[in-house]
């Protein structure tokens, strides 16, 4: 069953599109890349499906229902998580002061309970919760980005080149928890990400978004079998 | 005599913190540079004139009233003027705005106290109000010395915690910080928008009790303090409120340290607005991004 279903969408900025007729679908429980050239729409792509970007036509569907006008909070009660590459976490507050507004609606008891639950799948928070967001690391920032999102209970999770400017480690603990998330809770993942091969392995299925237009729409393990696509369009 | 002048100079910055507080409260929430500001204190000088009046008691005993009167105000002009044009008007539109405004409330405030003049056959302009005096240790103290003192303090600390310690506060300074994520993450920024408003002008309505306690006031009372008051939230920063309530007490020593030595120089007073912007030249050109920029490491 697809759980997200994208139907000829156009998105951009103000008058400017930069995704052209976008159609695609991903099913409930997989991995599905996003993958493309530098400034082709990725993530573009990912900013109208959560409410950021601009919709000139088209309509997105979640769990079956449309969400093309909905704001993004809106979209995050249903159950649509977004872990943007930058500007995911209050810099000035601290780590705490984050995970207490990513509960925002929440009473006491059940923030408790969903707290206790992420930080048990993100441990090494609990060693720098006071700490303000500002004097952590990159990758330190995107757990505490990833925890806020967590605490918002999402069934698919979408994620804007998450190991951007990290380690090549602390990247690879990135992708491991991002597996995790997928086989242990069943969320299912949205991926775009620069390392085109590595999200392809870890994908079952992929888009290839080329100047705002798909070229390819189909199983990742076909796309890395593509010799011809990856190497005109991922240098690969 | 340095006694007397340190005691008013602690008195004014009082009154000066809690006016610029609110000023960059909501210069940092809804980016407006509210030149009406000035009015919300000369509101609050008219709420607790017209109460002490009525009731025949101590104008301070209405500081309550003045503050919640305060809150309500600041309610209605933010959904009724700022919230409409949130997403649509640039940070010069609003600011023009905010000046039309003041227009608007300052000549209000004149036709209340024309209307306060007729029916209730009282002063309303060039109202001061009488204070008592303590003896201490041989100096002759207001009252509003100690009141203000203690008022200010409240208010400052109550903030503090409010901004520190709850949950609406810590949504406040993210709200700050980025109101995009915020508005993400479910919290209501429009709300968190008219909170702040409504405490800006409690902040300055309250202020403004304390004026007639030390001036001679009038429905232009508010206004004439715009200078200083944007004097202060600039030299601190413009982006901190630990940083206006410093500047507050920087220009409100610098102008009445200043205007004594003036007057004792045979120099004319009226020069008091140069003195705040003497000073604010002064320490913008040692720190250039204001008090803030000695901690802020942006």
């Amino acid at each position: 069953m697809e759980i997200m279903v994208v139907k000829c969408l156009s998105a951009g900025y103000e008058s400017m599109r930069v995704i052209n007729d976008v159609s695609f679908g991903v099913e409930e429980g997989e991995i599905f890349a996003v993958v493309g050239p530098n400034g082709s729409g990725k993530s573009t792509l990912l900013k109208a499906l959560f409410g950021l970007a601009k919709v000139f036509s088209g309509q997105v569907f979640f769990n079956g229902h449309d969400i093309t006008k909905l704001p993004s909070f809106k979209r995050i009660k249903c159950g649509l998580g977004y872990l943007a590459q930058t500007g995911n976490v209050f810099e000035n507050l601290t780590v705490w002061e984050n995970l207490l507004l990513a509960g925002y609606e929440y009473s006491g008891d059940h923030f408790d309970e969903r707290l206790e639950a992420v930080l048990d799948f993100l441990p090494e928070i609990r060693s720098f919760m006071s700490r303000r967001v500002a004097s952590l690391s990159g990758g330190e920032r995107q757990m505490v980005a990833l925890a806020m999102i967590l605490l918002k209970t999402p069934t698919m999770l979408m994620f804007d080149e998450p190991t951007a400017a990290l380690a090549p480690k602390i990247a690879a603990s990135v992708f491991d928890r991002v597996v995790r998330l997928n086989e242990e809770s069943g969320i299912t993942v949205l991926l775009v990400e620069q390392n085109t091969r590595k999200a392809l392995e870890l994908a079952e299925r992929a888009l290839l978004l080329v100047s705002g237009s798909v070229r390819f729409y189909g199983s990742a393990e076909d796309l890395l079998n593509h010799k011809d696509l990856l190497s005109m369009y991922l240098g690969l | 005599m340095i006694m007397d002048l340190l005691l008013d100079a602690i008195i004014y910055g009082n009154l000066l913190s809690l006016l610029a507080v609110g000023l960059s409260l909501t210069l940092l929430t809804t980016k407006v540079a509210n030149f009406a500001h000035g009015d919300f204190a000369a509101v609050g000088i008219y709420v607790a004139y017209t109460l002490s009046i009525i009731f025949n008691a101590s104008p301070y005993l209405f500081l309550p009233a003045s503050f919640v009167s305060g809150a309500l105000l600041g309610l209605v002009i933010y959904r009724v003027v700022f919230d409409p044009l949130r997403e649509r008007a640039s940070l010069v539109t609003l600011m023009v705005v905010s000046m039309a405004l003041d227009f608007i409330l300052r000549y209000s405030i004149h036709i209340c106290a024309d209307v306060l003049q007729r029916s209730l056959r009282v002063f309303s302009r060039g109202i001061i109000f009488n204070d008592v005096s303590v003896n201490l240790l041989g100096l002759s103290v207001l009252g509003l010395f100690f009141i203000s003192t203690v008022v200010t303090t409240i208010f400052l600390v109550l903030l503090y915690l409010f901004l520190f310690k709850t949950k609406v506060g810590v949504a406040t300074r993210a709200v700050i910080e980025n109101p995009a994520l915020s508005e993400a993450l479910g919290i209501s920024v429009r709300r968190i928008y008219a909170l702040s408003w409504m405490l800006s002008v409690a902040f300055a309505c309250v202020a403004g009790v304390f004026l007639p306690f030390r001036i001679t006031v009038n429905p232009d009372t508010g206004f004439s303090m715009l200078l200083s008051i944007f004097a202060a939230v600039t030299l601190g920063g413009l982006e901190s409120l630990l940083g206006s309530v410093i500047g507050a007490y920087i220009i409100a020593f610098s102008e009445t340290l200043g205007v004594y030595y003036l007057s004792q120089l045979g120099i004319s007073t009226a020069y008091r607005p140069a003195i705040s912007f003497a000073t604010l030249t002064l320490v913008l050109l040692v720190y250039p991004r204001g008090i803030a920029g000695l901690w802020s490491k942006r």
